[in-house]
């Protein structure tokens, strides 16, 4: 007996078909015309299909500015942000007036602050404007919002966007206030109605999931407080107790607390470089792979390692190293099995760059790219803020490359006066790489694939992959090139968001005299 | 002369706060069940108050046969009194069915009597029971390549060659 489901009244079929996944469909609809013609004429099962195909999920959580679309709709936007990564162009400049007159402080990356797509800006102490740039890709549209904190003198503020999360520092009553990204009003899951009470004055660094990461300006150790309960979770002591350099440290997002672990701040002077340090595990010494030096390197964790804690269970620590040489910057994103490292020099004397990579952490090298001119002068590690970066104009005009890692794509901007500016975007998407590669076969040759390359010396850390990426170069804008290179009275500061710049002109006194918005 | 079939014997005719209902299925068995179980299926719902209006109350013809029928009573007795949130007109949710154990157990018959199952739920308008029935075939053709799922749903593969390797009949990407 066979189930004739082609026979089947049409919303009972849909309902059976409702329940399978994208491969399951597609299956079904190279099976015969009859289901081929009823998926494609179901909006909610074109929708799945194509959601899957861009690797995606639709989201969880409502949207934060409480904005609800209909399945159609999803399916219209889903369709334009695919379009828009297939050819990545700018977005009109939009002139982001709101800013002016904001403070932008470089001297700790605190005050300006950044998650996903919003900026965050302080004035006079009591005031944030919050500032979602708009975007192309992801269908936003520029707003902003203003939160005040009545009798806040000195204050801080950092943003998570994926949680909605405003967290305010009051440094001159020690305590944290939690507050929703889209409404300025108390979090509805934060403790203690809204304050949490860690008795320090010191900010918050690090935000990831429940776990807030307070760090300690003038101390020796660094707190981990769970947002939600308001309890200390864990204490860091650092094995300097007066390290004037307080280390940039990013919580995994599955970050686990156990005894036993210890963050160790790296005492060798002579070390260069970047490490992960394993929380877990810290007998298990790392094992060295030694790089070319002058070369930024993106990675692409394997999937196994995804959903296995105890495996990639590492925090990060970035930082400067004793040697006036080298200098780097270092991020991880665990969640998407990606992380990238940016290493760069000032002076060709080093040859070479060792990254501690634990023994059985398998990478795959997906994208090298060339040596950025000598002449650049690079940030230092403790003014780069988490995913952001600054662009400094040079006498020379020769522009630093700089790297932003989105979730599942690079951009990265190696622009250079000599030749036509471009910004070089990097896309490993494993879903839109895979879909370029189909198309390639079919004979559509509209897209630059590379083939990863791999970092497999010694045959033992690295396992070698297929992996590829799409390569696209955007060219930059004449006036964001300008405004750049701009030797101005005005000092102008670019920030990488996921997918554009911000460019913010300051005057002498560190306000905004202009802000501007370039997407792709 | 058709036969009268009681589901329950210990429901006789004025008994019970519930009314009655006569179904006739399609191979003339009669079956007697009380009103409120088969509140639960919109068709029967919309059956009764046309009663209500015309103050007539007659037996129910249903186009299948009592085997199948037997079966849907047999579900709305188990969740007689039940609240089921697809079954509520207004509230129905969007999306798949939720997993129930005793469904489960419930449709763990042959591919043709689900079949049956689900059209009759279907007719009747029991929207959690054609759920977990959907959910039962779906499950039959979960990880299936095309030739099996071919020979699974009974369909003839109608592509012609050039459209069988077309791009438009696969993924969309």
């Amino acid at each position: 007996m066979v189930l004739n489901l082609p026979k089947l009244p049409e919303d009972v079929l849909l309902e059976i078909l409702g329940n399978l996944d994208f491969k399951d469909l597609i299956s079904c609809k190279v099976a015969c015309k009859t289901l081929n013609k009823a998926i494609d004429d179901s909006v909610a099962l074109q929708y799945s299909i194509e959601l899957a195909a861009c690797g995606m999920v639709d989201g969880l959580c409502p949207h934060p500015e409480g904005l609800d679309s209909t399945i159609g709709e999803r399916l219209r936007q889903l369709r334009l942000y695919d379009m828009a990564w297939r050819q990545l162009r700018w977005a009109k400049q939009e002139t982001l007036t709101h800013l002016v007159g904001f403070y932008v402080s470089t001297t700790l990356s605190r005050n300006l602050c950044r998650s996903d797509d919003v900026l965050v800006f302080l004035a006079g102490g009591s005031k944030a404007l919050l500032q979602r740039t708009p975007s192309i890709l992801r269908g936003v549209q520029e707003t902003h919002l203003e939160v005040s904190f009545q009798d806040s003198q000195y204050c801080e503020a950092l943003v998570d966007y994926s949680q909605n999360l405003l967290i305010w520092t009051d440094r001159s009553i020690r305590c944290h206030h939690l507050r929703t990204l889209s409404t300025g009003e108390t979090h509805p899951l934060a403790c203690n109605r809204g304050v949490l009470n860690t008795g320090r004055a010191v900010g918050i660094t690090g935000i990831c999931g429940d776990y807030l990461l307070e760090d300690a300006v003038y101390g020796s150790n660094v707190r981990v407080w769970n947002w939600k309960t308001g309890n200390s979770v864990y204490e860091i002591v650092r094995s300097h107790p007066y390290a004037t350099d307080s280390p940039w440290l990013f919580l995994d997002p599955r970050f686990t607390i156990s005894k036993s672990n210890r963050y160790q701040e790296p005492s060798d002077q002579e070390s260069v470089g970047l490490r992960i340090i394993r929380f877990r595990e810290e007998e298990s010494g790392p094992e060295d792979l030694i790089r070319p030096a002058g070369q930024s390197y993106i990675f692409l964790l394997p999937e196994f390692l995804q959903h296995r804690e105890t495996e990639f269970s590492c925090n990060v620590s970035p930082w400067r190293s004793a040697s006036p040489w080298a200098s780097g910057y270092f991020h991880t994103d665990p969640a998407h099995r990606v992380f990238s490292v940016d290493v760069y020099y000032r002076v060709d004397t080093v040859q070479s760059l060792t990254f501690h990579i634990p023994a059985h952490t398998f990478l795959s090298c997906i994208a090298s790219l060339p040596a950025t001119v000598e002449s650049t002068v690079r940030v230092p590690w403790n003014q780069w803020g988490p995913l952001g970066s600054r662009v400094i104009p040079r006498p020379t005009r020769q522009l630093k490359g700089a790297l932003v890692q989105g979730a599942r794509a690079a951009i990265i901007m190696l622009p250079s006066l000599d030749i036509a500016p471009t910004v070089t975007v990097f896309d490993y998407h494993p879903q839109r790489v895979a879909r370029a590669l189909a198309r390639q076969r079919n004979g559509d040759n509209d897209t630059t694939i590379v083939r990863g390359g791999t970092i497999a010396e010694n045959g033992m850390d690295v396992v070698e992959t297929k992996l590829s990426c799409i390569v696209q170069e955007v060219p930059v804008p004449g006036k964001l090139m300008e405004m750049m290179t701009s030797e101005a009275m005005f000092r102008v500061d670019t920030m990488l968001c996921e997918d554009g710049i911000v460019i913010i002109e300051e005057d002498e006194m560190n306000m905004v005299a202009g802000a501007w918005a370039y997407t792709i | 002369m058709p036969t009268i079939v009681s589901v329950d014997d210990s429901t006789v005719p004025g008994e019970g706060s519930s009314r009655l209902l006569l179904l006739v299925s399609s191979d003339n068995k009669h079956i007697v069940v009380e009103e409120d179980i088969m509140s639960r299926s919109r068709f029967i719902s919309k059956q009764v108050e046309g009663f209500e209006a015309t103050s007539q109350r007659h037996a129910i013809l249903l186009p299948f046969s009592s085997f199948v029928l037997n079966k849907v009573i047999e579900y709305c007795s188990h969740y007689r009194g039940y609240y089921l949130l697809e079954d509520d007109p207004d509230a129905a949710p969007p999306g798949r069915s939720p997993v129930r154990e005793w469904d489960q157990e419930f449709l763990d018959v042959d591919r043709n009597m689900l079949l049956r199952i689900i059209k009759a739920a279907h007719y009747l308008e029991i929207k959690s029971l054609v759920g977990s029935c959907a959910r039962a075939i779906a499950d039959m053709i979960r990880g299936k390549t095309t030739e099996e799922m071919r020979e699974i749903l009974g369909v003839e593969n109608d592509f012609t060659p050039e459209e069988e390797h077309s791009p438009s009949s696969k993924c969309t990407g």
